[in-house]
């Protein structure tokens, strides 16, 4: 009973950080329409620039954190306005392609300034833990929970309340209505980026803070991850994106502890892919997406 | 260089009234002479090449240009992008090494049967894959790329497990191995023979694919690619058509694999990753989608990359050397292999065969039509 609880506690902080992920993607699908691959690149460069800042400048974590997220942000907002937009309702195609070859060149050059080796990112928790009972929490487990509550009641609000995010739902809804009201769709699109950017930087500075995995090549793998959890949520549902993500998380750490050795090395890697299938096999829109409406 | 397989001429002259040109292989003239000419070169080419390091990046873009193709059939002409070719490359690859290595079977039947096999899990496939439409089946592509390479670490009898396996499946037909060709006294190197047989599959592989795409099931898959629902009512089975697509697709992968094998002469699971997919899928957007050619030029192009790469490594002030930190020629290969995809969507997104028409208009101004042999559209027409 308390093992199993304790897998859950690791599940929810894993599939937290999934979570952080795949609603980078789905800020921009919703208010953009592009399935943005690049979101993979930005958890690099969050992860590693987060090192940069604590490690080597030496500033306090949460500071470094926060530039981080600033400065992948201010690169996503600069992609989208030099090279996306122009493509970005071009065809189905372009723009999935044009943020894929974006994808793959980010992680190179990530390896190239930061080297093959596994850093270390330095954050405050180390491996403190807290005690309930017979439960061990790791303090990074709880600041991953709590830090991505904040962040999505946050993300709620803006969206529920603020003039912008009320002008991003618009535009989600309906480009050319919106466009008539005076929404621009040029800022929509740049502040969707943005945002993607800031959780793409959050979420891989989070991932890297796992123990055991840490920040080093291959880190793009894990943003992959996130691709199957905004299938299970459906592609444009951000509150599919958090439960799919949670959903995802905690299976796989199941299947990291409880599923027999006989299902051969590795199988855990692949529980999210099987788990995807599954959903796509009854529900193809995702759990929380809507069907769409194709007019000729 | 007799090539007709269609239906005798004379059934289309019952017909004046139609357009549609005779159904051949080889459709014109000039196709004719290019087919000709093509042979030549493939005997040619190997024979006059000294360098065998020339030759071997020669067989890896033929191999590469095979898998390509397929994917342009795909990607090209049925519209619907997969990141998950390099799973059926691999599955070809590890069925041609268990039927042609540890059965060993000739390459009549180990060849096929690496090609039929990744077109049977296609087909398996395909109704789960083609439900979805949009950035949808590019994902379940991805799926299978991860579960193939779990599915092949654990298959450690085939496949060696992690470690992999050296191939023993021999490129033989009849009396001929294409690996130790000789002629009388001269002995020639493997890769002049592998040469001769990889770009022979990869003639015959464009020859089906010109082929398919005149046949009505080939532009139905065009149809499909360019409005969907106005196919369909058109009397387009979509399913179908995006089904026949990528079983195809699938097919031609699965041979590239077999051919990839033998070429490589050790496979293991890890190298049919994301990456492979990657770079077919730099290919047909650099080469030119829905072309014919495109994946060719692409294949070639983008198999030069890493070794221009390598050449010009140790003047750039930026790449690893000796312990420094810095990029790795890999590394370097995927940066050009990204951004080259991005300036070709953006400046030119029809790719290399569009940018070599362009150079052949500028040089001769009245070129196109005029280089044609003007009976054969004649003829076509007068029918």
């Amino acid at each position: 009973m308390t093992a199993n609880l304790q897998i859950l506690i690791s599940g929810i902080s894993l599939g937290c950080v999934l979570a952080l992920l795949a609603l980078g993607f789905v800020v921009v699908a919703k208010s953009t329409g592009v399935f943005n691959l690049t979101q993979g690149g930005f958890v690099v460069l969050g992860g590693y620039l987060s090192y940069t800042a604590h490690q080597t400048w030496g500033l306090p974590f949460v500071l470094a954190v926060l530039l981080s997220i600033v400065l992948v942000s201010a690169l996503a907002v600069l992609l989208e306005a030099t090279i996306v937009h122009r493509i970005a309702t071009a065809n189905l195609f372009t723009p999935i392609l044009v943020t894929f070859g974006l994808l793959i060149i980010i992680p190179p050059v990530a390896a190239g300034i930061w080297g093959p080796d596994q850093k270390n990112l330095g954050d405050p928790w180390g491996l403190d833990v807290l005690r309930v009972g017979d439960l061990t929490i790791t303090h990074r487990d709880l600041a991953v929970i709590i830090s991505t509550l904040v962040l999505l009641a946050a993300f709620g609000a803006f969206f529920r309340f603020s003039r912008l995010g009320l002008a991003m739902q618009a535009t989600a809804l309906d480009p050319e209505a919106a466009l008539a009201q005076g929404v621009s769709d040029r800022t929509v699109h740049r502040l969707s980026w943005g945002i993607a950017g800031a959780l793409g930087a959050f979420g891989g500075t989070m991932l890297a803070t796992t123990a055991g995995a840490g920040l080093g090549p291959g880190l793009e793998q894990y943003a992959l991850l996130a691709i199957p959890v905004i299938i299970l949520g459906g592609l444009e549902s951000p509150l599919g994106a958090v439960l799919g993500g949670l959903f995802v998380g905690i299976v796989q750490q199941f299947a990291v502890v409880r599923v027999p050795e006989s299902f051969g090395a590795g199988f855990y890697e692949v529980v999210p892919y099987l788990l995807m299938l599954v959903v796509m096999l009854v529900r193809p829109e995702g759990l929380f997406g809507t069907k769409k409406v194709r007019r000729i | 260089m007799a090539t007709d397989v269609s239906t005798p001429t004379g059934s289309t002259l019952a017909t004046p009234q139609r357009t549609v040109p005779p159904l051949r292989l080889v459709g014109s003239r000039a196709g004719r002479i290019g087919v000709l000419v093509f042979i030549v070169l493939v005997i040619a080419v190997p024979l006059n090449m000294t360098s065998t390091y020339w030759l071997g990046i020669l067989n890896a873009a033929g191999v590469a240009a095979i898998a390509a193709v397929g994917l342009n059939v795909l990607t090209g002409y049925a519209g619907q992008l997969s990141l998950g070719h390099a799973f059926f490359v691999g599955l070809g690859a590890f069925v041609a090494q268990w039927v042609g290595g540890i059965l060993d079977l000739p390459m009549v039947l180990w060849l096929p049967a690496a090609g039929i096999a990744a077109g049977l899990v296609g087909a398996a496939v395909a109704p789960f894959a083609l439900r979805l439409r949009g950035p949808y089946l590019m994902i379940v592509s991805l799926a299978l790329v991860f579960i193939g390479i779990y599915v092949a670490r654990n298959l450690r009898s085939i496949t060696g497990g992690n470690e992999g396996t050296i191939v023993e499946a021999r490129a033989t037909l009849g009396p001929i191995d294409f690996e130790e060709l000789t002629l009388g006294t001269l002995v020639f190197a493997r890769e002049q023979g592998l040469f001769i047989l990889i770009w022979a599959v990869l003639g015959l592989v464009l020859l089906v694919v010109a082929n398919v795409m005149r046949t009505r099931g080939g532009r139905a898959m065009q149809a499909v690619r360019d409005h969907d629902v106005a196919a369909e009512v058109l009397g387009v089975r979509m399913m179908r058509t995006q089904t026949n697509a990528f079983v195809l697709a699938s097919a031609l992968g699965g041979i590239a694999g077999g051919l990839l094998a033998v070429n490589l002469e050790y496979i293991r699971p890890d190298s049919f990753n994301i990456d492979l997919s990657v770079q077919y899928l730099a290919i047909i957007v650099i080469g030119g989608l829905a072309s014919l050619w495109g994946p060719v030029l692409g294949a070639v192009f983008v198999t030069l990359v890493p070794v221009f790469v390598d050449q010009f490594a140790t003047s750039l002030p930026f790449m690893a050397q000796g312990g420094n930190a810095g990029l790795t020629t890999t590394d370097l290969s995927l940066i050009l292999y990204g951004a080259m995809i991005v300036v070709f969507l953006l400046a030119e997104p029809k790719g290399l065969v569009a940018t070599l028409g362009r150079i052949r208009r500028a040089v001769r101004p009245s070129g196109g039509t005029a280089g044609r042999p003007p009976r054969t559209t004649h003829r076509e027409d007068t029918q």
